[in-house]
């Protein structure tokens, strides 16, 4: 009864004094933030895994930075995007066990293909998420950052420790396995 | 078609949402509190390991760094006469601080052949009859057969690094005599501006029959040491190696005694603010005294420990004024009344009233001096810092076991400022901090003087239990004393 009423009262509080809470390692409030954010990360850590399991192991240790670190959080920028940006750095931190491999190449040596991109509008998300998960981990990495969360590939390339001409290719050749990918899927090439 | 593919995915992915499994929020807290854990305890294990390191630097660092020595005990055994002329600083030796070419002669006898220690800048000529001379070499100069680098010393043991070590010894050893502070178990060179270190820290070699020599044999002419009988001191077979006889080596214990004067103020703590500022506005710090008498072991140049029993009194005014007050007094007083009748005549009356007389009290005023006395074991560490030849900037701190305490005088026991009780003292078990902050005046050899603004704070309340308030003691006193080095 008692913790049921704290729950309630840890609900209500405006995402300031929910920050604050956890900076007082409030539990409660932590839990609420959990709660409110975990399945939005749990999807953003979806597209950089490769499946559920090592999803939930990269949100749990991204969590956990986030408890450590919220006090760190000085209000500048949006409070979930600071969120993700911890949860796609534990992910790629994760990824980067598994020695991702990045060849250094020309975009010359890469052929653009064409699809049908109705068909993939009109996929389920769910299929689009497997076959992102697919991809190697180097091109998930790099077509997540660019394509998805919208970085430039200057900025890919510092956070992966790549030149933004490696991204560059990186790109083109993870778009271009995706479109095979798509193939199974049935989605035709034009 | 490059664009589309961004955006399908981008539109699609980006906000997607997915629930995680139940029960990964408790794996988190229960991870985050075995990791908290975890980092708790390498802090401890970091901060264990650090105090062990720490005492084992400060106790065999003076005892056991000796490289390992042979030592010649053919050698012809004359003993050197104090000289006149050295001038030293403590027990860390700074034989010379000028970067001239040829610089310090410290000892002056001209008749004994000469072993050169250098390293790849410096010379250290010692002659056993001792002249020491400090020579600057050029860059470009290295060691020459005829002369042994002090890294060397350790590794060569055949080589007249012994001989040279030995005179090293009877070096120290007359630095010693010739002043009692040297700590002659120890020793460095030092020169230029930067004390660039030219011989490392050396041990004096000692005989097993006698373990702390007075004086050590010289000898007349360099002989190789292959020649020689030898005798292993190394730390391993030398039994004066062992810290508890460097305890006993009275030159590095001195005994200080000291009288503190200053002021003090208890720090009231209550439920009632009012008390708390009644109690501020009426106790008055009067000058307060301190005697105190110390053990004093000299770790190193610049660290020792201490240990003593000091008596403290710290004294107060208690000063009240009560406010003027109106007394009211019933009682029944008889009156007459005269009544004059056209009849009966005059007739007297009478009759009884209630009266209540009121009188204004003029407050008292409360006073009584009160003192609060403790016996205590402080146990200090104490940092010196060498100002000059005489002159030393102390800073020491530690903790005061309190062995018995009282408190004698009055108090206002309430926030109505009428009563006054004795004070509720504990006797015992009042324990503090001290922090202090002095300087020491070299008189001689033996004596120093020493000025010591110390503030002390009591960590419990000197008030038994029942009181209602708590009170911890803070005091600053200036303790002037003297230290005798034994």
């Amino acid at each position: 009864m008692n913790q049921n009423n704290i729950n309630t009262k840890a609900n209500h509080l405006d995402e300031r004094e929910l920050i604050k809470g956890c900076v007082d390692n409030d539990v409660q409030c932590q839990k609420v933030l959990y709660e409110k954010y975990a399945p939005k990360m749990m999807g953003v850590s979806l597209r950089y895994c490769n499946s559920k399991m090592e999803a939930e192991d990269v949100l749990q240790d991204a969590f956990i930075k986030i408890f450590n670190k919220i006090n760190t959080f000085k209000g500048e920028g949006s409070f979930e995007g600071w969120i993700r940006k911890i949860v796609v750095f534990t992910a790629l931190k994760s990824n980067d066990k598994r020695v991702q491999k990045f060849e250094p190449g020309s975009l010359e040596n890469v052929q653009e293909q064409s699809f049908d991109s109705k068909a993939i509008s009109n996929m389920e998300t769910a299929n689009l998420l497997s076959i992102l998960q697919e991809l190697p981990d180097g091109y998930k990495a790099v077509f997540n950052l660019y394509a998805v969360e919208g970085y430039s590939h200057r900025e890919v390339g510092e956070i992966l420790g790549i030149s933004d001409i490696t991204s560059r290719s990186q790109y083109s050749r993870a778009k271009q396995h995706l479109i095979k990918l798509l193939a199974k899927y049935g989605i035709k090439r034009i | 078609m490059k664009n589309e593919i961004e955006h399908i995915f981008k539109d699609k992915l980006y906000d997607v949402e997915a629930t995680p499994s139940a029960g990964l929020f408790d794996t988190i807290l229960a991870k985050r509190a075995a990791k908290k854990r975890r980092t708790a305890w390498l802090w401890s294990a970091a901060a264990i390991c650090t105090i062990g390191i720490g005492t084992w630097f400060v106790v065999f660092n003076t005892t056991n760094s000796s490289p390992t020595t042979t030592y010649n005990e053919n050698a012809d055994p004359t003993f050197s006469d104090k000289p006149d002329n050295i001038i030293l600083e403590e027990s860390e030796m700074l034989l010379s601080e000028r970067d001239d070419e040829v610089t310090t002669e410290i000892l002056k006898d001209e008749s004994t052949p000469e072993f050169t220690l250098t390293n790849s800048t410096l010379s250290v000529t010692l002659k056993p009859d001792s002249e020491v001379l400090i020579k600057k070499l050029p860059e470009e100069s290295n060691s020459t057969s005829s002369s042994q680098t002090v890294d060397n010393i350790e590794e060569k043991k055949d080589l007249p690094a012994s001989i040279v070590n030995s005179e090293y010894a009877d070096f120290f050893q007359r630095l010693y005599i010739a002043d009692q502070d040297v700590d002659r178990s120890k020793g460095r060179l030092f020169f230029g501006e930067k004390k660039q270190e030219v011989a490392a820290d050396y041990i004096l070699p000692v005989h097993e029959k006698s373990p702390i020599p007075i004086r050590i044999p010289e000898t007349k002419k360099q002989t190789p040491a292959s020649d020689l009988p030898k005798q292993d001191l190394s730390p391993d077979t030398a039994a004066t190696r062992l810290p508890i006889r460097k305890l006993a080596t009275l030159n590095r214990w001195s005994l200080e005694a000291s009288t503190g004067l200053g002021i003090g103020k208890g720090l009231i703590n209550s439920n009632d603010p009012a008390y708390v500022a009644m109690r501020n506005t009426t106790d008055k710090s009067q000058l307060s005294q301190a005697f105190e008498v110390r053990a004093i072991y000299r770790l190193n140049p610049h660290w020792n420990m201490q240990a003593g029993i000091g008596y403290t009194k710290r004294k107060e005014a208690f000063t009240f004024t009560q406010e003027d007050t109106w007394e009211y007094t019933d009682r029944e007083e008889v009156r007459t009344r005269t009544i004059v009748h056209p009849v009966l005549g005059t007739i007297e009356e009478r009759y009884t009233v209630n009266v209540t007389d009121s009188a204004l009290i003029a407050g008292q005023n409360l006073n009584s001096t009160n003192s609060y006395s403790s016996i205590t074991i402080p146990i200090s560490i104490e940092r010196m810092i060498p100002m000059n030849a005489k002159w030393t900037v102390l800073a020491r701190g530690g903790f005061s076991a309190s062995i018995s305490n009282q408190s004698n005088g009055q108090i206002l026991a309430s926030s109505d400022a009428t009563d006054l009780s004795d004070i509720p003292s504990r006797k015992n078990g009042v324990h503090g901090l001290h922090l202090g902050i002095g300087v020491m005046y070299k008189a001689n050899k033996r004596i120093t003087l020493i000025a010591y603004p110390t503030g002390t704070l009591d960590l419990s309340s000197r008030m038994s239990s029942d009181a209602i308030f708590e009170q911890r003691d803070l005091s600053i006193l200036t303790h002037f004393g003297l230290r005798v080095n034994l």
